[in-house]
C-alpha cells in the first residue's frame, strides 16, 4: 500500500475510534445526568418526607408519653384502692377486737358508770 | 485499533454507569440519614412536652393516691370510732336500765333518801323542797332523819319537805330552796347527763382495756 494511502487509512480509523469514544462520552455524561436528576429527586421527596416524619415522631412520642401518663395512673390508682381495701380489713379487724373486749368488760363498764351517776349526786 | 476503542468506551460506560449508581446510593443514603435526624428531632422536640405529660402524670398519680389514702384512713378511723361510740352507748342505755330496775328494787328507798340528803348538804341546808316523780312521791321516805343529817352536815337547821309539785324522771329528785332561787337537779336523767362526757371516757377505758 502507498504510504498516503496507508496513512489516510489510518486517519480514518482514528477519527472513527475518536467519533466511538466522544459517543460513548456522551451516553456516560447522559447516564451521569439523569443519575443527577435521580438524585435531585430523591433529595426532594426526601425533604418532602423529613417534615412529615419529624411531625409523625413528636406527635409518636407524645402519645406514646400520654398512654404511658395513663397507665401511670390507672396503676397508682388501682395500687391505692388494692391498699385501702387491706386498711379497711384491717379497721375491720381492730373493730372486732374492740367487740370481743366491749363483750368480756362490758358489765364491769356498767357497773362503774352506774356508780359514777350514783355517786355525783 | 477497533478492538482496543471498543474496550475504552466499555470503560467509559462501565465507569459513568458505577459514578450514577453511586450517585443515586450517596443521594438514598443522605435522604435515609435526613429523615432519620428529622425524626430524632422530632423525638427531641417532643421530649420537652413528654417530661412535662409523665411529671404532670406522676404528680396526679400522687394526688390520687393521697385523696384515696386520705379518704379511707378518714373512713377507717370513723368506722372505729362510731363502733366504740356504739359500744359505748351500749353501756349507757344498760346503765340507764340498771338504774330504771333500781327503783323497783327495796333498795332504791334508801339510795333516794341519800341521793335528798346529797342534795341537800350542796345547797347549805336551811327550808328545802323535794320534788319527786309520782311514784317515788309514794315511797315512805325519813324526811326528818334525812333533815337532821343536812343540818349535822351543814351546822343549819335544815326543814326538808316534800313539794306537791311532781317531776318527770325516771327517779331521783330536784332539791331547791324555799324560795325557788336555788334548783339543784339530781333526777337520774339529770346526773347521767352532766357526767356523761367523762362517764363516756371512763367507760371507754374499762371497756377496751
Amino acid at each position: 500500500m502507498p504510504y498516503f494511502q496507508s496513512r489516510a487509512v489510518q486517519v480514518f480509523a482514528l477519527s472513527t475510534a475518536l467519533r466511538v469514544v466522544m459517543e460513548a462520552e456522551t451516553e456516560a455524561a447522559k447516564a451521569l445526568d439523569e443519575a443527577k436528576v435521580e438524585a435531585e429527586k430523591i433529595k426532594r421527596e426526601a425533604e418532602e418526607k423529613a417534615q412529615k416524619i419529624f411531625t409523625e415522631a413528636y406527635e409518636q412520642a407524645i402519645m406514646e408519653a400520654e398512654r404511658e401518663a395513663a397507665e401511670a395512673k390507672r396503676t397508682a390508682k388501682e395500687n391505692a384502692e388494692r391498699e385501702a381495701k387491706s386498711i379497711l380489713r384491717e379497721a375491720e379487724k381492730q373493730i372486732g377486737h374492740l367487740q370481743e373486749k366491749a363483750k368480756k368488760n362490758s358489765d364491769m363498764a356498767t357497773g362503774g358508770a352506774l356508780n359514777d351517776i350514783l355517786l355525783s349526786s | 485499533m477497533k478492538l482496543e476503542t471498543q474496550r475504552i468506551t466499555e470503560q467509559i460506560l462501565i465507569d459513568a454507569r458505577e459514578d450514577a449508581k453511586s450517585i443515586i446510593l450517596e443521594a438514598r443514603k443522605s435522604a435515609e440519614m435526613m429523615i432519620e435526624k428529622q425524626r430524632e428531632l422530632g423525638r427531641q422536640k417532643a421530649a420537652e412536652r413528654v417530661s412535662s405529660i409523665l411529671n404532670k402524670a406522676k404528680n396526679e398519680a400522687d394526688l390520687v393516691r393521697g385523696m384515696v389514702f386520705t379518704d379511707i384512713r378518714k373512713k377507717a378511723g370513723w368506722m372505729v370510732l362510731s363502733e366504740k361510740q356504739r359500744l359505748i352507748a351500749n353501756v349507757i342505755d344498760a346503765a340507764k336500765s340498771r338504774l330504771e330496775d333500781l327503783t323497783k328494787t327495796d333498795k332504791y328507798a334508801s339510795e333516794l333518801e341519800r341521793i335528798i340528803v346529797d342534795g341537800g348538804i350542796a345547797l347549805g341546808g336551811g327550808r328545802l323542797q323535794v320534788l319527786l316523780n309520782k311514784r317515788d312521791s309514794a315511797l315512805p321516805l325519813k324526811l326528818d332523819a334525812m333533815s337532821k343529817a343536812v343540818s349535822e352536815k351543814t351546822g343549819h337547821k335544815t326543814e326538808l319537805a316534800l313539794c306537791k309539785e311532781r317531776i318527770d324522771a325516771s327517779g331521783g329528785a330536784v332539791v331547791k330552796t324555799a324560795d325557788g332561787k336555788i334548783v339543784l337537779d339530781n333526777t337520774f336523767e339529770a346526773m347521767l347527763k352532766r357526767r356523761e362526757k367523762e362517764l363516756r371516757l371512763k367507760i371507754a377505758r374499762i371497756l377496751f382495756k
